[in-house]
């Protein structure tokens, strides 16, 4: 039977590669995403007793993870934005939005273009659904919101994307 | 540039990052003790232990074991725990506790809180972390299909104090410090958990009758559950967005650990029709800590160095005073800045957040929703400013409090069918107008919406409406200007609150911010009016509502004003008629 540190270190294994692309998109630093994905992981480790399992252990884990992007931006009076929000329209391809998936919606745009035109807690929606394959009752856990809260957000961005194209 | 797809493959973490990353986490993960070791010590004490009770058992008096197997009573649960939480501030160290409150209100779906305090056993040095977080709040939005929703972000609170001094934080706004008398910093030091104590203390002085004890086994823990109902006041919204204040019959729920005899749960419900209010304080950690782990939990480092003091005011060294009796009220329930009160038969004092109201939460305490309405007896410091005397509770009596259980239920009463006024208000009335114009001012720092809704008489034009900025109404016709206008005092500090643009270019449309104010407007296709498009802000139709007059104005939450006027231009008595008629049909809500 494994005992606690296994158990974590094969949790920090499968996510230690989701947690940091998480951060790095959000402080666009890759100095940054380190040092906040190893508060993460070190902060978990500290708690994992605590935790009551009332979520699951990713989507715990990318709360920890927000609250310390949080913490990032407090200490340091970033703004909490990674790009400026110049209006860059012109980098989706036309042709791909005929595949009508989200996904393919999404990724029609450049990151930099997508985040300028999104509020932060939808960008961060948009980034544990696609970028972590998180579904909608996780990401609701993640961002303390109720899960038909998630998906009318979603929905929101998803048709305010769509404007964008049309 | 990169879409997301390519971010994630581009951006991976290399071989060198990973090397540090697995460094930094994996050293620093601590070894655990062999779990054989462990499971051994455990089956060898458990053995142990049952071995000395199975002795000592069989060793007592006939009447003495069958005290031992006899089942508790409520008033023993409650009795040990509250020992057990004073022997916990007894121990030496740093007692770290956490711990979530949940409320939820007619007004809101719901508020979070979660706590993380702690209070040196040693001396008077305590810290109290607050995450807030509050629901995407449903808004009355009977017009448009489906529900909108507000956003909030998180907000951080904390308060701490080395022993000296106490030093207040909130994320995103001000930070600041107060010099305390010895006194007065004593009473705040544990304030929590003397408010927890008290609540023990005042369910001690019910009748054990009253209380209906069960076990039961809760994720996994064995527990005692306690449960009575009491007379209580809770606040509900009408539904033209007025407040009533009703009193209501609550059910408590208390839950306890029953191996450690420790608090795991207090809550409160209104059992009241459909009214909702309910408090439920949800124990996660009592824990006695090092200083190296505390530093490690709370970060101190993180709230000192962002400190920026001012106002140092040295509050004026007193000694406690018998206050006698009076009652704990709230004013202006269900605004954002509840203001507590004991109010004694020649004067009021207003509580500075500790035992009953919690002055961060601005909320009452668990404690105080018990107590809310109630003659309590009670001591402590007061300390005059310059708009009021401050009461600091030292201590409560609870002797005069025994009806816990009332069997007949209490009808709901109207006691207030107005917003109540925080420190500026005026609704516009036909008394406001000047000769020129109809004038008002609306608003204070509390954090509620501020909803303006009205009719508009036939006729008025929309012009001029174009490329207004930040969150403002205005409709002018040829010989009047109604408008109201929303602005801060000071300045914001929440990104968040500060309204986007609001293109009012297309009236008719109904134009919706999120984040922001809300500018909802209704045209009809009658002479002189622009025809609405009958959409949504995402361009959706939408139907019977567009065939409307009426305006609806409203306001993010946070400490705002509004400005409503309506100004007579060229044709007064045209003009004031029509002035008048938008004013007495204009209402205010939230």
């Amino acid at each position: 039977m494994k005992n606690k540190k296994q158990i974590f270190e094969d949790f920090y294994k499968e996510n230690k590669q989701s947690i940091f692309l998480f951060t790095l998109a959000k402080t666009n630093s890759r100095e940054d995403a380190l040092d906040i994905t190893a508060e993460t992981f070190l902060s978990a480790w500290v708690n994992l007793d605590n935790f009551r399992g009332q979520s699951t252990y990713k989507t715990w884990l990318f709360a920890i993870c927000r609250h310390k992007i949080n913490d990032y931006y407090r200490k340091s009076y970033k703004d909490n934005s990674i790009f400026d929000h110049s209006f860059e329209i012109e980098n989706y391809n036309v042709e791909e939005i005929e595949d009508n998936s989200d996904s393919a919606l999404i990724n029609k745009f450049s990151l930099k273009d997508l985040f300028s035109k999104l509020k932060e807690i939808e960008k961060e929606l948009l980034l544990l659904k696609y970028m972590n394959n998180l579904n909608f009752a996780e990401c609701a856990s993640v961002l303390n919101m109720s899960e038909t809260n998630a998906r009318v957000m979603h929905h929101r961005v998803i048709n305010k994307l769509q404007t964008f194209i049309n | 540039m990169e879409n997301l797809n390519q971010f994630m493959n581009n951006n991976k973490l290399d071989k060198n990052e990973e090397t540090r990353l697995d460094k930094i986490v994996l050293q620093k993960i601590k070894p655990e003790k062999s779990p054989g070791l462990g499971i051994f010590y455990k089956f060898a004490l458990t053995l142990f232990v049952i071995f000395v009770v199975g002795i000592g058992v069989f060793f007592l008096p006939e009447e003495q074991q069958r005290k031992v197997v006899k089942p508790v009573s409520a008033m023993e649960v409650i009795q040990k725990t509250q020992q057990t939480l004073k022997e916990m501030l007894a121990k030496p160290g740093i007692l770290h506790y956490s711990y979530n409150i949940k409320t939820v209100t007619d007004f809101e779906e719901y508020d979070n809180f979660d706590v993380e305090g702690y209070v040196s056993n040693q001396d008077e040095k305590y810290l109290i972390r607050y995450d807030v977080s509050k629901s995407d709040t449903l808004l009355p939005t009977e017009m448009v299909p489906g529900k909108s929703y507000r956003d909030f972000s998180p907000q951080k609170f904390a308060t701490f104090s080395d022993g000296i001094n106490e030093y207040s934080y909130s994320y995103g706004s001000t930070s600041n410090w107060r010099n305390l008398s010895e006194e007065m910093i004593s009473i705040e030091h544990r304030s929590q958990l003397k408010s927890l104590v008290g609540f023990y203390d005042y369910l001690l002085q019910g009748e054990s009758s009253q209380y209906k004890l069960k076990e039961d086994k809760i994720n996994n823990r064995e527990v005692f559950v306690i449960t009575f109902t009491y007379p209580g006041i809770a606040l509900t919204r009408e539904a033209n967005g007025a407040t009533k204040r009703v009193e209501t019959i609550y059910e408590a729920v208390i839950t306890i650990d029953k191996e450690t005899y420790l608090p795991i749960s207090n809550e409160s419900s209104s059992t009241f029709s459909s009214l909702q209010d309910s408090q439920i304080e949800t124990y996660n950690e009592f824990e006695i800590i090092s200083i190296d782990e505390a530093n490690n939990i709370f970060e101190f480092s993180q709230y000192i160095d962002q400190l920026v003091p001012i106002n140092k005011n040295t509050s004026p060294s007193s000694s406690i005073i018998n206050l006698g009796n009076g009652k704990f009220e709230l004013r202006n329930p269900g605004e954002d800045i509840i203001t507590p009160i004991f109010s004694t038969e020649n004067k009021e004092y207003i509580l500075d957040g500790n035992f009953l109201f919690d002055k961060i939460t601005r909320k009452p305490t668990i404690i105080g929703k018990f107590l809310l309405g109630k003659e309590l007896e009670v001591s402590g410091f007061t300390q005059k400013t310059e708009v009021a005397e401050v009461l600091w509770i030292q201590d409560i009596n609870y002797f005069r409090l025994k009806s816990l259980n009332p069997t007949i239920p209490v009808q709901p009463t109207d006691t207030n069918v107005m917003p109540t006024p925080t420190h500026r208000l005026t609704i516009p009335t036909e008394n406001s107008y000047s000769g020129i114009v109809y004038d008002s001012e609306y608003g204070g720092s509390r954090r509620e919406a501020i909803i303006v809704e009205g009719t508009l008489p036939e006729g008025l034009q929309n012009e001029n409406n174009s490329n207004i900025e930040r969150a403002s109404i205005k409709i002018e016709s040829e010989d009047m200007v109604f408008s109201i206008n929303e602005w801060y005092e000071n300045g914001f500090s929440y990104s968040n609150w500060i309204p986007e643009e609001i293109d009012t270019e297309y009236l008719g449309n109904i134009l919706m911010h999120e984040y922001a104010a809300k500018f909802i407007y209704y045209f009809t296709d009658s002479r002189n009016y622009k025809k609405s498009d009958c959409k949504d802000f995402l361009g959706n139709p939408i139907q019977s509502p567009c065939v409307d007059t009426s305006y609806k104005f409203e306001t993010a939450e946070g400490p705002r004003f509004l400005t409503i006027s309506c100004e007579v231009k060229t044709t007064p008595e045209k003009a004031t008629k029509t002035c008048k008629e938008i004013i007495n049909n204009l209402s205010i809500a939230k």
